[in-house]
């Protein structure tokens, strides 16, 4: 892609991610104010990150690393921010472990083997090893994530109150995860055709600009 | 000059070391963990030194791809191992953090300015600033972010693991950024960054001081 299309598309989404982490610093990092919003605001805090260490590597050295690059490690701090809000904070009040949960807890882990495929996928494109192998680990990630948001989307309502209008919320998680899955498979595969690259930066825009006020509109109806 | 790392470290670090015998105990921690955090400083050197000759890249990739991952790591692991065997207390977490990442740039600082003067023959108040306010405090914040995610070692296990390990990609890629900006022509960018979110800590942590002491004095009037 086109070496000015690439950086105004990051700074779009960088700007995005910005916007998104400086509405959760605002609403959710208040005292008293619960440790599941903190963590989603850390892990748009990541994602802005990783859009900076991208700018900032095409500004200053021309491009990305072609070897490993310490960018992935802001999208995998997202994932696993994401994934500690949902496993470590609320999970354990929505899923008692039950037998009548089972059917979505199967369900769920969709999630994590649509990962492994991408994964799978990624590691079979002609990119070289450093990009593959960074990729793939970052696509495990997302799918330990996306398997509890999946799961605390699908569980339905009269299960638990924590799971009321959640919804929107869990489907931008999930976007965000489909994004950069759609984003590591065109880098992989070297993608040529541009209009291609804009599919992941949209969705990805989108999930970053509308992942905190989901969740602030989500947290709003637990208490009502 | 060969060894410099190690002059530095026995003119800076040494005295640190035989301070904490003297001091009481608040004090002691604070000593030892700066000195710790100098150890760490030192130690690291030489392994991102033989990670270079390894991998055989350019500077530039090393210190903005390589550096930013083994110096986060190794700062953490005095602190994890801190909250492991001895106390999981917040604040002491907190501060010991802080104090890890202030000893590694005092020492890193150091280094690189007696190389800079034997190189260069002298340098500037800018300089200085800049190395001081960017460096220092970017290992400083960095490693008080990681901490964060240790103080939940005890209450929080679920938490702690995950999100230990998320602030600590945080910190790494915050680092890499820093890493680039301060090496390009556009260091004074770097060098406002830790600055910068110095002052939104800083500020953040003095409106919820007031905002706590407020409370503090409702509650005692209603009662």
């Amino acid at each position: 892609m086109n070496y000015q299309v690439e950086l105004i598309c990051n700074g779009l989404l960088c700007l995005g991610a910005l916007t998104g982490f400086v509405y959760s610093l605002i609403k959710f990092f208040k005292p008293k104010k619960a440790m599941y919003k903190k963590m989603v605001g850390c892990a748009l805090g990541c994602l802005f990150i990783e859009r900076l260490y991208e700018i900032v590597q095409y500004v200053v050295a021309g491009d990305l690393p072609q070897l490993f690059q310490i960018g992935t490690f802001g999208n995998i701090g997202c994932y696993m921010f994401l994934f500690s809000a949902n496993y470590g904070a609320i999970d354990s009040l929505i899923d008692d472990g039950s037998a009548k949960l089972k059917k979505y807890r199967l369900i769920a882990l969709a999630a994590p083997l649509a990962a492994i495929a991408a994964a799978t996928v990624i590691l079979l494109s002609p990119s070289g090893s450093g990009r593959k192998i960074t990729c793939a680990i970052e696509m495990l990630f997302a799918g330990a994530s996306s398997y509890y948001s999946l799961k605390h989307l699908i569980i339905p309502k009269k299960y638990s109150d924590f799971l009321s209008g959640m919804r929107a919320f869990h489907i931008m998680s999930l976007v965000l995860a489909v994004g950069v899955t759609i984003e590591d498979l065109i880098w992989c595969y070297q993608v040529k055709v541009q209009a291609v690259w804009f599919i992941p930066y949209t969705i990805l825009f989108v999930a970053m600009i509308a992942l905190a006020p989901a969740l602030e509109r989500g947290t709003k109806q637990w208490r009502t | 000059m060969e060894n410099i790392s190690y002059i530095v470290f026995i003119c800076f670090a040494l005295p640190f070391l035989l301070g904490i015998p003297i001091v009481r105990k608040q004090t002691r921690l604070v000593l030892l963990f700066t000195f710790i955090g100098m150890c760490c400083c030192l130690f690291i050197s030489e392994v991102n030194g033989l990670i270079n000759s390894l991998i055989g890249q350019n500077l530039f990739y090393v210190t903005t791809n390589i550096t930013p991952l083994t110096e986060e790591l190794i700062k953490m692991l005095p602190i994890l191992i801190y909250a492991i065997f001895i106390s999981s207390e917040r604040q002491t977490l907190l501060t010991i953090a802080f104090m890890t990442g202030l000893g590694f740039a005092l020492l890193e600082n150091s280094t690189i300015l007696v190389e800079t003067v034997v190189v260069q023959g002298s340098v500037d108040i800018l300089w200085a600033l800049i190395r001081t306010l960017g460096a220092g405090l970017l290992h400083s914040l960095c490693t008080t972010a990681v901490g964060v995610g240790i103080s939940f070692i005890r209450d929080q296990k679920k938490i702690f693991l995950c999100g230990s390990f998320a602030l600590l990609s945080f910190a790494i890629v915050y680092h890499s950024v820093y890493n680039s900006l301060i090496q390009s022509d556009y260091q004074y960018l770097g060098a406002a960054m830790p600055m910068l979110t110095y002052l939104i800590v800083v500020t953040i942590l003095i409106v919820s001081f007031k905002k706590h002491i407020k409370q503090i004095k409702r509650r005692e009037a209603e009662s």
